[in-house]
C-alpha cells in the first residue's frame, strides 16, 4: 500500500460511520459461523432434494458438459459487455472523483473493489458446482473427489470471468465488440462440435480424456489467478471517464432501488446510442412502417444491447420451448426462467413503445395521440420477438430431435408469449406512481410487511410475464389450440390494461 | 395586472372581436389555496404576436399551460379557435404547437431525424419531411447538429433544437415559453426572424419572455401579469 494511501485510508476510517476493526472481526466471524452452520447443511439438503428421477437424468446426460462448457463461455460474453456499463473495479462517485483522479496508482485505489467483485464471482460459481456435486453425490453419481475437483474448476472459471468482465471495462468499444464475439462463437463452436474434452473433463461425471480432470481444474484455477494478476496490474489503464460515468450511473440506479422505482433503476443502465447515426431510421410509407422502419433501425445504434437482447431471446425461448420436454420441477424451474428472460429480453426493443408514452402530457408535436404512437411502436418489437422466439423453440426442438407433437408445442409456447409479453410491455411503460395505499403500515407480530406488496407492485409486469409463460404452459398439455387461445386473451388483457392506465395517466 | 399597450403598432379591436384564435377572458388558477394566476384576459388573432410578461412567478407559464390544455382553469374562460382547450381533442392538437419546458426526445434519433419524423407524422413524405427538417436546421444556423443525438447537445443547442422541433409541426397557434432562453445576440434574432416568418404566415404566437429584445422586434402586444401580492 502507498504512503499516501494508507493516509487516506486512515482518514476514511475516522470518519463517523466508519466499521471499527472489532465491526469487522464480528462480520467475518458471523459470516464464517453463516456458512459453516447454514450454508453448508442447506447445500447438501438441497443436493439430496435434486436428487430426483426427473432432475439426474439431465446431470448425467452425455451432453452435460458441454453445455456446462458453452454456458460458461457465453457468461464471460456477457460479462466482457457487461463491463462497459458497469465494471467490477469501481469505486463510489465521491471516491473516483477524489481518489481515482487523485495521483495514487489507479491499480492501488482500485485493488479492493476488484478483489470484492472477484470474491463474490468465484463464490457464486463454486456454490453452484458444490450444489452440482452434492446432487449427483446424493444419488451416487460421482465421488467425493471429483466433486470437489469440479469445484476447484469453478473457483478458476469464475476468477476467469471475472477478468473478462474487467477487460470489458478496460476496452475500448471496438476490441470490446470484437472480443465478447469471440467468446460467443467460442460457445456456439463449442455447442456444434462433438467430443467433450478439454475444460469440459472437470465435469463430475462423463468420459474420462486424455488428461485428467484435476489437471484441467488446476490449469482452470491457475489461469484464473493469472488472469486476475494480469489485470489487476492494467487496473492503472482504466479510463478516469469510464470510471466517472459508471460510478455516477451505478450510484443512481442504487439510490432509485433503494427508493423503491425498480423501473427507473433498470433505466440508469440503458446508455445513450453512440453509433449508427448514418442510418436512415425514417422512410416513406404508411404509418405503421413509418414507426416500425424507425424502431428497427434504432435497435441498431445500441448493437450491444440490441446484440444480449436478440441472444437472451434465442436462448429464453429454447429454455422455454425446452420445458415442454421436461417434468417436475425443472419443467417448472425451465418455464420460470425462459418466461422471465423473454421478458428481460423484450426490454430492449420497447424504447420507442416508452418515448410513445412519455409524451403523453407534454404539447403534442406528433400526429398521433400517446395512445396510438404506443400501438404503432409495438408492431417492431412485437414481430421481432416472435421470430426469435419460434427461432430459439425451433432450434431447441431440431437440437433435440423430439417428436412432431413435442416440436409443435417447443416452437408455439414461446411464439405464444411473445405478443403478450410487448403488451405487458406496454402496460408497464404506462405504470404510474405508486398508491399510496400501499405502503400502509401492516403491523405483525413479525414484523412491518407493507414491504410485501411494495414489491410485489415494483415487480408486477415480471411476475405477470412469469405467470402468463406459466399458464400458457399449463394450455399446451391441452394442446396448440389452447396455447393459440391462450395467448389471444392475454394479450388482449394486457392490452387493455395499458390503455386503461394511459387514461388514467392522461386524466 | 395590468394590460400594456404593443409593441410594434395597435391593432384593430374589430379583427380581434371578429377572429380571435386565442381568447382569455378573466382566467385564474388557484391551487391549494395557491394562487398561480390571477385574473388574465385578452385575446390573439392569426399574425398576431401577444407577449406575456412579469415578474417570475407572476403565471406566466400557467397561463400558457392553460392555453395549452395542460391545466384546468379554476375560474374564466379560454377558448382556442373557438373551443375548450383539451389535448385529447384530436383537432385541438392538431392546431397548437408548444414548447412548455424541455421536449420529449427520443434517445435514439438525430436531430434531424426528429424533425423529419416529426413531419412524417404529421402527413409529409418522407422526402418532404426531410427537406422541411433540413430547411429548418438552416433557418436556425444549426444544420451541423443535424447528426446529433440528443444528449450530445449543449443547453443552448438544445434550446435551438427544442423550438425546430415545435416549429417542425404545423400549427395556427403557436405558445412558447421564453424562447430566448440560454440563447447568444446573434441566435435571438435568428429566433425572432423565424417567429416573425411564422406570424406573418398567419399563426397566432402567444409567448413568455423577460427580453426587451423580444418585446420590441417581435411582440404586437403585451399583457403584463403580476402575481399574487
Amino acid at each position: 500500500m502507498s504512503a499516501e494511501l494508507a493516509a487516506v485510508r486512515e482518514v476514511w476510517a475516522q470518519r463517523t460511520r466508519a466499521r471499527t476493526r472489532g465491526d469487522v472481526l464480528y462480520l467475518v466471524y458471523l459470516a464464517v459461523l453463516t456458512a459453516l452452520i447454514i450454508g453448508v447443511p442447506a447445500l447438501l439438503a438441497a443436493g439430496e432434494a435434486l436428487a430426483r428421477p426427473d432432475v439426474l437424468p439431465m446431470l448425467l446426460a452425455e451432453g452435460a458438459p458441454r453445455v456446462a462448457s458453452v454456458l460458461a463461455l457465453a457468461l464471460a460474453a456477457a460479462a466482457v459487455l457487461l463491463g462497459a456499463i458497469r465494471g467490477p473495479a469501481l469505486l463510489s462517485p465521491f471516491l473516483t472523483a477524489t481518489l481515482a483522479a487523485s495521483g495514487i496508482r489507479r491499480r492501488v485505489v482500485l485493488r479492493r473493489p476488484f478483489a470484492r467483485s472477484l470474491a463474490v464471482l468465484a463464490l457464486a460459481s463454486a456454490v453452484l458446482a458444490a450444489l452440482l456435486g452434492a446432487t449427483l453425490l446424493s444419488a451416487g453419481g460421482t465421488d467425493a473427489a471429483a466433486a470437489t475437483t469440479f469445484v476447484v474448476a469453478a473457483v478458476g472459471a469464475g476468477l476467469l470471468l471475472g477478468a473478462a468482465w474487467l477487460a470489458g471495462e478496460l476496452l475500448t468499444a471496438g476490441p470490446r465488440r470484437l472480443l465478447a464475439l469471440a467468446l460467443a462463437s467460442a460457445a456456439l463452436l463449442v455447442a456444434v462440435l462433438p467430443g467433450a474434452g478439454g475444460p469440459a473433463g472437470v465435469y463430475p461425471v462423463g468420459p474420462d480424456g486424455a488428461v485428467g480432470p484435476l489437471a484441467w481444474a488446476l490449469v482452470l484455477l491457475g489461469g484464473g489467478i493469472l488472469a486476475v494478476l494480469v489485470g489487476a496490474a492494467l487496473l492503472d489503464r482504466l479510463r478516469g471517464r469510464v470510471l466517472a460515468e459508471q460510478a455516477a450511473r451505478w450510484e443512481s440506479a442504487t439510490i432509485v432501488a433503494t427508493s423503491g422505482d425498480l423501473a427507473a433503476a433498470v433505466g440508469t443502465f440503458r446508455p445513450p446510442p453512440t453509433t449508427g447515426r448514418a442510418l436512415p431510421a425514417i422512410g416513406g410509407g404508411p404509418l405503421v412502417l413509418l414507426y416500425a422502419r424507425r424502431d428497427a433501425v434504432t435497435w441498431l445504434r445500441s448493437p450491444e444491447r440490441f446484440v444480449v437482447a436478440v441472444l437472451g431471446a434465442l436462448l429464453a425461448a429454447a429454455v422455454l420451448g425446452g420445458s415442454i420436454l421436461l417434468e417436475g420441477p425443472l419443467r417448472g424451474g425451465a418455464v420460470l426462467l425462459g418466461a422471465a428472460a423473454l421478458w428481460g429480453a423484450s426490454g430492449a426493443l420497447v424504447d420507442g413503445l416508452r418515448h410513445g408514452v412519455h409524451t403523453l402530457g407534454a404539447p403534442g408535436l406528433f400526429g398521433q395521440s400517446a395512445a396510438v404512437q404506443v400501438a404503432l411502436h409495438a408492431v417492431a418489437p412485437m414481430l421481432l420477438l416472435s421470430a426469435l422466439a419460434a427461432l430459439g423453440g425451433g432450434v431447441l426442438w431440431w437440437t433435440a430431435g423430439a417428436g412432431d407433437r413435442a416440436a409443435l408445442d417447443a416452437l408455439l409456447l414461446p411464439l405464444a408469449l411473445a405478443p403478450v409479453l410487448v403488451a405487458g410491455r406496454m402496460r408497464d411503460a404506462a405504470k404510474g406512481p405508486m398508491p399510496l395505499a400501499l405502503s400502509t403500515p401492516m403491523p405483525t407480530p413479525q414484523g412491518d410487511l407493507s414491504v410485501l406488496p411494495m414489491l410485489a407492485w415494483q415487480a408486477d409486469a415480471l411476475l405477470l410475464a412469469i405467470l402468463a409463460g406459466a399458464v400458457l404452459a399449463g394450455l399446451a398439455l391441452l394442446g396448440p389450440a389452447w396455447i393459440a387461445g391462450g395467448s389471444a386473451v392475454l394479450t388482449g388483457m394486457m392490452t387493455l390494461w395499458a390503455l386503461g392506465r394511459l387514461r388514467a395517466l392522461r386524466s | 395586472m395590468r394590460r400594456m399597450g404593443s409593441g410594434r403598432g395597435g391593432r384593430d379591436d374589430a379583427e380581434v372581436a371578429g377572429g380571435a384564435l386565442v381568447q382569455v377572458e378573466g382566467v385564474g388558477v388557484v391551487l391549494d389555496g395557491n394562487v398561480l394566476l390571477l385574473e388574465a384576459t385578452e385575446s390573439v388573432a392569426g399574425g398576431e404576436v401577444l407577449a406575456l410578461t412579469g415578474a417570475n412567478g407572476a403565471g406566466k407559464t400557467t397561463l400558457l399551460r392553460v392555453l395549452a390544455g395542460l391545466l384546468e382553469p379554476t375560474a374564466g374562460t379560454v377558448r382556442v379557435l373557438g373551443r375548450r382547450p383539451d389535448e385529447r381533442d384530436r383537432r385541438f392538437r392538431s392546431a397548437l404547437a408548444a414548447l412548455i419546458g424541455p421536449p420529449q426526445t427520443a434517445r435514439d434519433l438525430t436531430v434531424l431525424e426528429h424533425l423529419q419524423f416529426i413531419g412524417a407524422t404529421w402527413g409529409a413524405g418522407a422526402a418532404t419531411a426531410r427537406d422541411r427538417g433540413e430547411a429548418l436546421l438552416e433557418e436556425l444556423e444549426i444544420r451541423a447538429l443535424g447528426r446529433r443525438f440528443p444528449h450530445e447537445l449543449s443547453s443552448g443547442q438544445t434550446q435551438l433544437v427544442s423550438l425546430a422541433l415545435t416549429l417542425a409541426r404545423p400549427a395556427r397557434v403557436l405558445l412558447l415559453d421564453e424562447p430566448e432562453q440560454r440563447l447568444d445576440t446573434h441566435r435571438q434574432g435568428l429566433v425572432i426572424a423565424a417567429l416573425r416568418a411564422r406570424a406573418a404566415a398567419g399563426t397566432a404566437l402567444v409567448m413568455a419572455t423577460h427580453s426587451p429584445r423580444l418585446l420590441e422586434e417581435l411582440a404586437d402586444h403585451r399583457l403584463h401579469l403580476e402575481g399574487a401580492a
